[in-house]
């Protein structure tokens, strides 16, 4: 049988079918959290057998469109699920396709899996959705975010796009001994045992960062340009507007979905120290975020 | 009037949090954060059709004030979250 399962954060995310686990293979970053298939019971089955011969659910509510790299994205609700719908914009590449019934943890995927490079992709983004679709109700979040790991901790950093989430981490890793990436875009963070955890993941944006780690978190610090260092910490209200942008944009536009995203974060606010930090590209705001966090 | 179904709050850290989204490509979230009255009028009101003389009558019922603070206080609670596009 052709399957292939990988462990992210815990949770164990099952492949299944012939073309698809082929894609997965060419799939850079899934390698370092591969299990042995059958050992433990996947939260969630993502499969593409026999979808050739189903008719993919129509979109009832459109959730979140966007469009990014030239492929248009289409987040919504089905009559009973979610869908999520991939489209390339130009050239012959053909969308790709995902949907599941609420609260199911089977997954179905249609479309073109013959491989290349759209297909890999395609194929990447699909499974980031139907990991959070499948984890977002089980205290675990992707957080947008460039993640540092010091002193066996991870610290969270937060903005948007062009802020300078990777410059700063850089700044940590060129300046602070024992300061090393975790992961550049998309880590794992989810609260069990009365700790709330970081994991690195396979979906790591540009920078090939995939570890198979954990680490608990010291802190989320949101980043902002400026001409001047300076940091202060913020109020609950304010930390809950810092790290919301960072959690998954499709999933903010449902009820069912983001009351999961907003109990993750009740307890993420409760228990990690959330920060502000108006910075320029340079050591000392380096110095000035490990220092606030770690107390040196 | 009535509040728009389309927003719900949430508790989050003891905070009673109501989210306007924005849309990609431009970040015009607002989180607005309710006292615990406001948050309680919000629960009442939700899902209703209601004056001005309701949510009047609901302070003064509740809250055993008179006519004028009660007046006063719901024109302020209206006034709010008329602004914040949560009243339609």
């Amino acid at each position: 049988m052709d399957v292939k399962e990988y462990k992210i954060a815990g949770h164990t995310m099952r492949i299944e079918g012939a073309s698809l686990v082929n894609v997965m293979s060419a799939l850079e970053g899934f390698a370092p959290f591969a299990v042995e298939p059958g050992m433990e019971s996947p939260v969630v089955t993502v499969t593409c057998q026999g979808t050739d011969m189903m008719i993919v659910p129509k979109c009832e509510r459109e959730c979140f469109v966007f469009d990014s790299d030239d492929v248009l994205s289409t987040f919504g609700e089905t009559s009973d699920g979610f869908i999520f719908l991939m489209a390339p914009q130009y050239g012959k590449d053909e969308p790709l396709c995902l949907w599941c019934k609420r609260g199911d943890s089977i997954m179905y995927v249609k479309g073109h899996l013959e491989g290349g490079p759209m297909t890999e992709r395609l194929v990447r983004f699909a499974l980031w959705i139907a990991y959070g679709l499948a984890t977002v109700r089980k205290q675990t979040i992707a957080i947008h975010t460039s993640t540092i790991q010091y002193k066996d901790k991870a610290v969270l950093f937060l903005g948007e796009s062009g802020t300078g989430k990777s410059t700063h981490t850089r700044l940590w890793r060129e300046n602070i001994d024992g300061a090393i990436l975790l992961n550049d875009d998309s880590p794992i963070v989810r609260y069990v045992d009365g700790k709330m955890w970081v994991y690195g993941s396979p979906w790591s944006g540009k920078t090939p960062c995939y570890k198979n780690e954990q680490y608990e978190l010291a802190g989320c610090v949101r980043l902002s340009q400026a001409p001047y260092n300076k940091i202060r910490k913020l109020r609950t209200i304010e930390a809950f507007a810092a790290i919301h942008p960072s959690c998954p944009p499709d999933f903010a536009y449902s009820d069912y979905l983001y009351d999961g995203i907003s109990e993750t974060l009740d307890v993420m606010l409760q228990v990690s120290p959330f920060y502000h930090l108006e910075c320029l590209p340079n050591a000392e705001a380096a110095y000035l975020s490990c220092k606030t966090i770690f107390g040196e | 009037m009535k509040i728009d179904n389309s927003f719900k709050i949430r508790t989050v850290c003891g905070e009673n949090i109501v989210m306007r989204q924005g849309h990609v490509d431009s970040d015009m979230t607002q989180v607005v954060s309710l006292n615990s009255t406001a948050a309680e009028m919000w629960k009442f009101f939700e899902g209703k059709e209601f004056t001005a003389a309701d949510v009047v009558s609901y302070l003064k019922d509740t809250y055993g004030i008179d006519d004028e603070l009660a007046k006063t206080d719901a024109e302020k609670w209206i006034a709010k979250l008329s602004g914040c596009g949560f009243i339609g």
